[in-house]
């Protein structure tokens, strides 16, 4: 129970802190180099805050932004918005979806990366006062979605190692409501 | 109320890591809200100190960058890994091409290699004629990109050499095909090196043999823009584009591009093109030093 608690919260910060520090270096990404390391911890923080609430704080959220804001030399503040203001949309979208049907959970799911993108260009068009562009900041929306599926197999792979290695687990709760 | 109490308990128990049944305040609550509302007013004012560049903040960025470098330069070597492996491969795919190529460039670089010959020849003779005062060299000091990657704000570069390196900012960065920008902000043991590219970059230029002078503007893409071209002077696609000098903050000669018409325009295809390499030299360039030299 204790390792798995501890685990538990091991892993956003984990995430959360490896993250910006690879989105600071060159990856040389074929689209929206720059963009698709910060868009996926934006995104890693969305599936966190759905899939896992109650494990993301928000001051966590906040240092990992300025981390993000810091190694991406953008301006101070501006992934940190864009990241609390995420953090808002899933808690406001898991209470949405607590009273409507599996179609419009997913639909309005699938919407939440999309007006993501539109918030964090909006953000920066107004940080500028002009307008930045749109492709870029859509290509690096689209690379973070390609680059989510690593650390989605790793919450996966740990969910699933967690939650055998103890039959009494409360996981098990967790498993049957999610799953 | 019954809906209201299922959704309740289905939300402790999805708590990772709580006990099933107990009763945890739910997230979302007052407090948890206020909280989240309250970080996102600290991020905007941050924000709006960021804008007004704010002298406290910036320095405060630098330190904590000199903090992280470590973390920085360490995440940087699989990502170099994955470059150059990357490079590697299509090297292999290019390489027959590229033989050609070289071969054609090896003939040519006799040719030049001759004609350097004649004129370091002819020049040494000159400057003895003149009895001209030896040029100081420049020094430099090298250093590894730890973070550098274009986003939505402009093109900046982080290398591991700081004030304990001697640089200061205002200093020529080049790598191994030419110059590629200047340092703007420098802590201890990091230094932030604006690109060519951006938009904000203003660089004096002489454009061809003619040495017609202007100004290398970055535009956020690849091809600097050419403007303030001096009146009556033209220049010509393909001629060779160097640091002028003007203003005493670069040193001179150092090989930027070479012009391009884009749009009835004049740009600069850049010889550094896109900034694939790890390493970056820093030109410990600085007039009042070179005028000590020179006393």
């Amino acid at each position: 129970m204790f390792r798995y608690r501890i685990t538990a919260l091991v892993l956003p910060v984990m995430l959360l802190a490896f993250l910006p520090t690879l989105a600071a270096s060159q990856w040389h990404m074929p689209l929206g180099d720059g963009l698709a390391f910060p868009f996926l911890t934006v995104l890693v923080v969305l599936i966190c805050a759905l899939r896992y609430p109650g494990l993301l704080p928000s001051p966590l959220v906040f240092c990992s932004g300025l981390a993000c804001d810091l190694f991406t030399r953008s301006p101070l503040g501006y992934w940190t918005l864009v990241m609390l203001i995420t953090l808002a949309l899933a808690r406001f979208a898991e209470t949405f979806h607590e009273h409507h049907g599996r179609l419009v959970r997913a639909v309005s799911t699938v919407l939440l990366p999309a007006f993501i993108t539109l918030i964090a260009w909006i953000l920066a068009s107004l940080y500028e006062l002009s307008w930045q562009p749109v492709r870029t900041t859509i290509e690096g929306m689209l690379m973070a979605l390609l680059l989510l599926i690593v650390p989605v197999l790793l919450l996966m792979g740990l969910e699933t190692l967690l939650i055998t290695k103890k039959q009494n687990d409360p996981s098990r709760t967790f498993r049957r409501s999610r799953y | 109320m019954f809906i209201k109490n299922r959704h309740k308990i289905r939300r402790t128990n999805l708590r990772f890591g709580s006990a099933p049944n107990r009763q945890t305040p739910l997230k979302g609550s007052g407090l948890s809200s206020t909280l989240l509302f309250g970080l996102a007013l600290l991020a905007l004012v941050f924000l709006v100190l960021d804008k007004t560049e704010n002298r406290q903040l910036k320095k405060l960025k630098a330190q904590a960058l000199d903090l992280a470098a470590p973390a920085l330069e360490l995440a940087s070597v699989p990502a170099g890994y994955i470059q150059r492996s990357f490079d590697r491969v299509q090297s292999f795919y290019e390489i027959n091409r590229k033989f050609s190529e070289l071969q054609k460039e090896n003939k040519r670089l006799r040719r030049v290699e001759w004609n350097i010959d004649k004129l370091e020849r002819n020049n040494s003779r000159l400057k003895a004629l003149l009895n001209s005062a030896e040029e100081t060299p420049l020094k430099f000091v090298s250093g590894r990109i730890i973070s550098g990657n274009p986003g939505l704000f402009g093109h900046h570069m982080l290398v591991n050499v700081g004030h304990r390196n001697g640089i200061h900012a205002g200093f020529a960065v080049i790598n191994s095909t030419g110059f590629i920008g200047r340092t703007v902000d420098t802590g201890t043991r990091t230094s932030r090196i604006l690109l060519l590219t951006d938009k904000t970059s203003r660089i004096p230029i002489t454009i061809g043999k003619q040495g017609v002078r202007g100004v290398a503007i970055g535009t956020g893409s690849i091809f600097p823009k050419i403007d303030f071209l001096a009146h009556n002077r033209r220049i010509f696609e393909g001629d060779h584009v160097y640091t002028s000098g003007d203003g005493g903050e670069l040193p001179r000669g150092l090989s930027i591009g070479v012009v391009k018409k884009i749009d009835n325009q004049f740009h600069i295809a850049l010889v550094a093109g896109k900034q694939t390499n790890e390493y970056v030299s820093i030109l410990l360039f600085d007039q009042s030093n070179l005028a000590e030299n020179q006393r």
